[in-house]
C-alpha cells in the first residue's frame, strides 16, 4: 500500500529544476559575456585603431614641421633673409679683432686674482 | 489513419527530408569541399597587408645640420568598390588636387567597379590631404584613401649637392653619399596583416601576423656646412670672375683626412635633378682626372730627398730656360740659371724638376707616384670614383721622365692632389679620405663609426718639413703664389698652371687648368685647401695658377680661419675701414 502510495506521488523535483535553471542560466550568462566580450573586443579594438591613427597622424605632422624648420632655417634662407633685411651687420677687419692670451698649458685649476687692469690702457 | 492520409504524411516527410538533404549537401559542400577557394575568395576581399613605410635616415653634416631630409605625403588612392557616386565624389576632392573633376570620374569609372587601388595623385602635402579629408565627411563620401609616402629634400638647396647626391622615384640613393650609404640610409619597410569589413575599416582584433618598420640610419659626414659655405661662395665669385669650364675646390683635415668642404662647378639643385644636366651633376673631384701641373712637382722633389739623393741646398742648372732632352725642348716659364732643390720648388723651374727626376730614375719616380696615392682609387665613400691614368714606366717613352714630374703624361683626380698635399702637411702619412664619419640609429645609438686610416708614410717627417720649407716660400714675394697669402698667416702651397689636353692629341694653345694647393697655418696645418680652375678667362699672360686659383685659395683660407678662429701668428696689416662706417674693438693693449 505504501508503495502503491509513493508511486502515485506527483512530487516537484526541485533540485532538478534547480540543475536546468542553474545549466540555463550558467550557459545563457556564458552566451552574454561571449557576445558582450567580443563587443568590447570590437570596441578596444576601434579605440586602439583610431589611437595609432591619430598617433601616426601626430609622428607624421612632427616630420613635416621638423622638415619645415630645417628648410626654414637652412643657410640659404637665412643668407636671404638677413639680404633682404638688410641688417647691416659687416665682418670685422681681421687687424681689428682682439684675442685675449688663453691659459697655457701646465696651469691648474688654482685661484687667480680677478683684474681688470690693462684691458682699458 | 487512413492510406491516404498516412501516404500523404509520408510524401511530406520525404519532401522535407530530401528539402533538407538537398541543404545539406549544399552547407557540406560550402563549408567542406569548396572551403578553401571561399576562405581565399573572403580572405581576397577582407585581409590585406598593409605596408609600414621605414623613414629614410637622414644626412647630416659634421655639427648635426641636416642636409637631407624627408618631408612627408600623402599619395591619393580611390577604392571604385566603395564608391557610390564618382561623379558627386570627384566634384567634392577636384579642387584640392587641381584636377579636372571630369578626368577623376573618367579615371574612377574606366578603371571598373572591382578595382580596389587606383592612384588619383601621389605626392600631395599633408595639409592637402587634410582638406580633402574634411572635404569627404561633410559630403559624407567614401572610397578615398590616402598611402603614406615621403619626398627627398635638401634644405641648402645647390650646396654640397654633388657629394650628398639625390634618390630616384623608388627612394634609391643614385648619387654621392645617397647611393654609397644606400644599405644604411634606406631602412627596411614592415609590414600588418589586416581585416577589414565591408567599408574598408580595420578589424582590429582580427589583426595578423605584423613586423614593425625599421627607420634608416642616420649618417653624418666630416664636412662641415659653414666651410663649406665659405668654399662655395668663394667658387662661385671666382666662376663669375674668370668664367671657367669647370671648378674644383676641396678642404680637408690634413691629420686625419676627414673632407670637410667639398665643390664643383657647374651644379645643380638635388631638389630638382629632372632640371640637371649629366655635366652638372658630376662631383669632379672624384670623377673627373686632370694633368696636375706644376702642383706634381712635390713627388719628385720629396723623393729626391727622401732618396738623400740631394739636400735643400743641392744645386741645379736650369739651362736658362731651354733644356733640350729625347729630341725635344723643355721651357721654363722664366729663364733660370743655378737654383737649389729648395728654389726650384718655390720658383716652380720645370726644368730643375726634371733633372731631379733623371737623378732618381724611372722606376724609383714611379714608386714615389705610388706611394703619393696617384693611379689608384682613395678609397673615399662617394661614387663613381676614378683611379686616375699612372702608367708604369715600362709604357713611358724617352721624353716621359721629363714630363711627368711637371705634371705631363699623368692624370689625376683632383682628391688625389688634396689628399698627396695633406701627407706632406701633415709629416708624410697619407690618409685616407674621409666623409663618413658616423652612422647612428633613430635613437643615436652608433651602427658604424670611422676612423682616420693611415694608408702609409709616404716620406719621411725631416722630409716633409723640408718641402714645407719650400713650400713656404712659394706663397712669398721670390715664389709663384704671392696672391695665395693670407694676412697674419704662414701659408705652405704650390701653383699649378697646366696645358689644357686637347682630346684629339697634343695640347691646346693657351688654354690652361690652373690650381692651387696648400695648406694654412704652415707649420700646424688646420686644413689643406686645392682650387683647380679649368680653363679659365683671364688676361693675356696672367693665366696661371698663382694669379687666378691663388687669390681664390687666400680669400677662402682668410675665411675658413676666421671660422675656425684660428690664431694669427704674423701681424696683420692695417685694414682700410669704409668711410662712414665704425667697427668697435677692444682695446689693442690686450693683444698677445
Amino acid at each position: 500500500m505504501t508503495h502503491n502510495r509513493r508511486n502515485i506521488t506527483h512530487s516537484i523535483k526541485v533540485a532538478s529544476i534547480f540543475k536546468v535553471v542553474v545549466s540555463t542560466c550558467i550557459l545563457s550568462i556564458a552566451g552574454l559575456s561571449y557576445v558582450y566580450l567580443k563587443n568590447q573586443l570590437q570596441k578596444y579594438g576601434e579605440i586602439q585603431r583610431r589611437l595609432e591613427y591619430e598617433l601616426t597622424e601626430i609622428r607624421t605632422a612632427n616630420e613635416a614641421v621638423r622638415a619645415q624648420i630645417t628648410q626654414l632655417s637652412s643657410r640659404g634662407i637665412l643668407e636671404k633673409k638677413l639680404a633682404k633685411n638688410s641688417l647691416g651687420l659687416l665682418p670685422i677687419a681681421s687687424d681689428q679683432i682682439v684675442r685675449l692670451n688663453q691659459r697655457h698649458d701646465g696651469v691648474g685649476d688654482e685661484l687667480r686674482v680677478v683684474s681688470n687692469r690693462g684691458f682699458n690702457q | 489513419m487512413n492510406w491516404n492520409a498516412q501516404a500523404r504524411a509520408v510524401t511530406v516527410c520525404f519532401g522535407l527530408v530530401g528539402l533538407f538533404s538537398v541543404y545539406s549537401v549544399r552547407l557540406i559542400d560550402l563549408q567542406i569541399i569548396e572551403h578553401e577557394k571561399f576562405t581565399a575568395l573572403a580572405a581576397q576581399k577582407h585581409n590585406h597587408k598593409q605596408i609600414i613605410y621605414a623613414r629614410r635616415g637622414i644626412i647630416r653634416d659634421a655639427h648635426a645640420e641636416a642636409l637631407a631630409e624627408n618631408v612627408p605625403v600623402k599619395t591619393v588612392v580611390a577604392d571604385a568598390s566603395h564608391i557610390r557616386d564618382p561623379v558627386a565624389l570627384a566634384a567634392a576632392i577636384a579642387n584640392q588636387l587641381e584636377m579636372d573633376p571630369r578626368d577623376i570620374a573618367d579615371k574612377l569609372s574606366q578603371t571598373g567597379k572591382g578595382s580596389k587601388h587606383i592612384v588619383l595623385k601621389a605626392q600631395i602635402p599633408e595639409q592637402t590631404a587634410e582638406k580633402i579629408k574634411e572635404a569627404l565627411r561633410v559630403a559624407n563620401l567614401r572610397g578615398i584613401y590616402f598611402d603614406q609616402d615621403f619626398v627627398r629634400v635638401y634644405p641648402n638647396g645647390q650646396m654640397l649637392s654633388q657629394v650628398i647626391g639625390f634618390v630616384d622615384h623608388e627612394h634609391k640613393g643614385t648619387m654621392g653619399i645617397e647611393r654609397t650609404m644606400q644599405d644604411f640610409l634606406q631602412g627596411a619597410d614592415g609590414f600588418r596583416y589586416i581585416e577589414t569589413d565591408r567599408t574598408g575599416k580595420e578589424l582590429v582584433p582580427y589583426r595578423g601576423q605584423e613586423n614593425p618598420a625599421k627607420d634608416g640610419s642616420n649618417v653624418k659626414l666630416t664636412v662641415d656646412l659653414g666651410l663649406q659655405n665659405i668654399l662655395e661662395t668663394e667658387l662661385d665669385s671666382a666662376c663669375a670672375e674668370f668664367k671657367p669650364k669647370n671648378a674644383t675646390a676641396i678642404m680637408m683635415r690634413p691629420q686625419t683626412g676627414e673632407i670637410l668642404a667639398m665643390a664643383s662647378r657647374p651644379t645643380f639643385d638635388p631638389n630638382k635633378p629632372g632640371d640637371a644636366a649629366p655635366d652638372q651633376e658630376k662631383n669632379r673631384s672624384v670623377v673627373d682626372m686632370v694633368e696636375p701641373g706644376s702642383t706634381f712637382k712635390i713627388v719628385t722633389t720629396s723623393a729626391v730627398l727622401e732618396e738623400k739623393l740631394v739636400t735643400p741646398d743641392t744645386t741645379v742648372y736650369c739651362e736658362n730656360g731651354h733644356f733640350q732632352y729625347a729630341g725635344r725642348v723643355l721651357r721654363d716659364a722664366h729663364p733660370m740659371g743655378v737654383l737649389t732643390v729648395h728654389q726650384v720648388l718655390e720658383k716652380s723651374s720645370n726644368i730643375g724638376v726634371a733633372k731631379l727626376a733623371l737623378q732618381l730614375g724611372e722606376t724609383k719616380l714611379y714608386e714615389y707616384i705610388r706611394r703619393y696615392g696617384f693611379g689608384q682609387k682613395t678609397g673615399v665613400a662617394l661614387s663613381g670614383e676614378i683611379s686616375g691614368l699612372v702608367n708604369p714606366p715600362h709604357r713611358w717613352s724617352k721624353l716621359d721622365i721629363t714630363r711627368i714630374p711637371m705634371g705631363q703624361s699623368v692624370a689625376v683626380t683632383p682628391l688625389q692632389i688634396v689628399t698627396a698635399m695633406s701627407s706632406v702637411a701633415n709629416g708624410g702619412k697619407l690618409m685616407k679620405p674621409m666623409i663618413v664619419s658616423e652612422v647612428t640609429d633613430e635613437t643615436g645609438r652608433k651602427v658604424a663609426s670611422f676612423s682616420p686610416e693611415e694608408v702609409r708614410q709616404v716620406v719621411s717627417v725631416e722630409t716633409a718639413r723640408k718641402i714645407t720649407s719650400a713650400l713656404k716660400d712659394v706663397v712669398s714675394k721670390q715664389g709663384t703664389a704671392q696672391k695665395a697669402a693670407v694676412p697674419g698667416f704662414r701659408v705652405a702651397g704650390k701653383t699649378g698652371t697646366a696645358q689644357k689636353v686637347d682630346p684629339r692629341g697634343g695640347y691646346y694653345s693657351g688654354r690652361y687648368v690652373t690650381s692651387f694647393v696648400g695648406f694654412m697655418p704652415a707649420d700646424d696645418p688646420r686644413f689643406a685647401l686645392l682650387v683647380l680652375l679649368d680653363d679659365p678667362t683671364a688676361k693675356q699672360g696672367e693665366t696661371f695658377g698663382g694669379t687666378v686659383a691663388g687669390p681664390v685659395f687666400s680669400r677662402i683660407a682668410e675665411k675658413a680661419a676666421r671660422y675656425l678662429d684660428l690664431r694669427p701668428t704674423e701681424v696683420i696689416p692695417a685694414q682700410r675701414v669704409p668711410v662712414g662706417q665704425k667697427r668697435v674693438a677692444l682695446s689693442r693693449s690686450s693683444r698677445d
